[in-house]
């Protein structure tokens, strides 16, 4: 009997910690920024940004105007963080990107990448299907997903599949973030 | 008729502004250096200085180290490392020689210079607080005058910090502001003129000061009566970077957009631009450096490496 409940304890330990994870990790962020334009605005930036809370490492491509984050692991993707340091050393943030792993979940009418566990999520779309009526100013609520997509995410979703998802993020005041997919797949 | 002439005059100064002829040149000679972080190889290099001996010293801002070579270019060592110990560095920009002989280092991210001997030995630094934090926001370069005086050009505080030889502040000269003497716009570089006045790369002005050390504004070179205005003539700037003099005192401008250095005289008269052409094409100058032979060593950042330009005879 003894036997038994340990064996049962070890199957279930294992299976927790193979479970795919409850939020998104972000592997990469890459900000668009403009005005990079010497090193001394450069590394003005890795300044600000490298005591934001989560930051791993940094990197910057002067000539295309890109910063690289990595974030730790359970790090906050914290925009407004990245906003506030870009615009203290005096430049614009044109993008952000981001490469994330996670898991989908159903939000409202869609789908939605879950980044932590204050329930941030981005709200994910598919800005070809949204053509002329997609601006940076839309409501997330009314952004829209191609069939093929929400098919696919429709599935991801219900076998609580892992993927990985890549896509520029649109943000809304007040309004959770939207991701407009650009990468997703399968993972294992 | 007067608002004539002085219309006249305004678009001859403007026309002048646009010409790039001058006297002296120079050709390209050799380049040391591609990207890397091997020996002789560079990643963001930004400053340049010459020992009384002819040694280069040059900051390797993405490694984060010193790397010293011969007159000839040659490698000879390098120190310093990612940290915030003594002897580490964190994105180390102009670098400069003191009378006594030790390598003055602006550490862009630590906040703080620190001082070198000529094989890298730590000696100290200048700028931290006694309890916490520093006088700087982003140093970007520092010398020091016949008497010991430190002078550092604070990039975010947009002034130049003053030190006295134990290294105890001062005061601060200039203040944040555009177009008026005095006025300093995120400045990246300071040196000291052979007749002990000061020399400051006003980057975001445009344009080069020259001060007391007590930071009155003498001169300024840029533009249109040193007001700043960026362009590609003749002693205008975009972006001035980094400055050098040479032994009888002409003046060196890393001119940094417009990829070529400027050569003025001591009144501020452009003698000189250099610039290259193909393999030895400048791309985004920071620093320069003059040999007592009057060869440039002129960092080309863009290009991650060194390169040197000999006059033509």
């Amino acid at each position: 009997m003894n036997r038994i409940v340990w064996l049962t304890l070890i199957v279930s330990l294992v299976s927790v910690m193979s479970a795919a994870p409850l939020y998104a990790e972000i592997e990469e962020v890459i900000l668009g920024v403009d005005g990079l334009a010497c090193p001394f605005c450069a590394y003005g930036l890795e300044k600000k940004m490298t005591p934001i809370k989560g930051m791993k490492s940094y990197d910057v491509d002067m000539g295309e105007g890109k910063v690289y984050l990595e974030l730790k692991e359970n790090a906050k993707l914290d925009l407004e963080a990245f906003r506030k340091a870009v615009k203290e050393a005096g430049f614009t943030l044109r993008d952000v990107y981001v490469r994330a792993k996670g898991t989908i979940e159903k939000s409202g009418g869609g789908y939605a990448l879950v980044l932590g566990p204050n329930q941030e999520r981005l709200l994910l779309f598919d800005k070809e299907a949204m053509g002329k009526e997609y601006h940076q100013g839309n409501n997330p609520e009314n952004l829209v997903l191609s069939k093929e997509r929400a098919g696919q995410l429709e599935e991801y979703e219900r076998n609580k599949k892992e993927v990985r998802i890549e896509g520029s993020v649109h943000e809304h005041q007040g309004l959770p973030a939207g991701l407009a997919v650009e990468k997703l797949e399968a993972l294992g | 008729m007067r608002k004539r002439f002085i219309l006249a005059g305004f678009i001859l100064a403007v026309i002048a502004g646009c010409s790039t002829k001058t006297g002296q040149s120079y050709h390209f000679v050799k380049a040391i250096g591609q990207k890397g972080s091997g020996p002789a190889e560079f990643r963001e290099p930004i400053g340049m200085a010459i020992d009384r001996e002819g040694f280069l010293y040059v900051s390797d801002a993405g490694n984060h180290r010193i790397q010293k070579f011969s007159k000839n270019g040659g490698f000879i060592k390098a120190w310093g490392k990612k940290g915030s110990a003594k002897g580490e560095l964190n994105r180390p920009m102009h670098v400069n020689f003191a009378p006594d002989g030790n390598l003055y280092v602006a550490e862009y991210l630590n906040d703080r210079v620190q001082v070198f001997d000529r094989v890298g030995n730590f000696i100290r630094f200048i700028g931290l607080k006694p309890n916490e934090g520093s006088y700087f926001d982003a140093p970007g370069g520092a010398a020091v005058d016949s008497k010991g005086f430190v002078y550092v050009a604070d990039f975010y505080h947009h002034k130049i910090q003053k030190f006295d030889p134990a290294g105890e502040f001062l005061t601060s000269l200039g203040k944040p502001g555009r177009i008026w003497p005095g006025n300093l716009h995120y400045p990246t570089d300071v040196e000291i003129s052979i007749d002990g006045t000061l020399l400051v790369a006003d980057a975001y002005n445009n344009r080069i000061q020259k001060m007391t050390p007590d930071g009155i504004s003498l001169a300024r070179w840029g533009g249109l009566l040193g007001l700043g205005i960026p362009g590609t003539g003749k002693g205008y700037f975009k972006v001035a970077t980094g400055i050098a003099q040479d032994d009888g005192g002409d003046i060196y401008v890393a001119d940094f957009d417009n990829h070529r250095v400027q050569k003025l005289s001591p009144k501020g008269d452009v003698t000189a631009i250099l610039k290259g052409q193909g393999s030895g094409a400048l791309k985004y100058p920071t620093d320069v450096a003059v040999d007592h032979e009057g060869n440039v060593w002129i960092v080309d950042f863009g290009n991650n490496r060194i390169v040197l330009y000999a006059k033509d005879k």
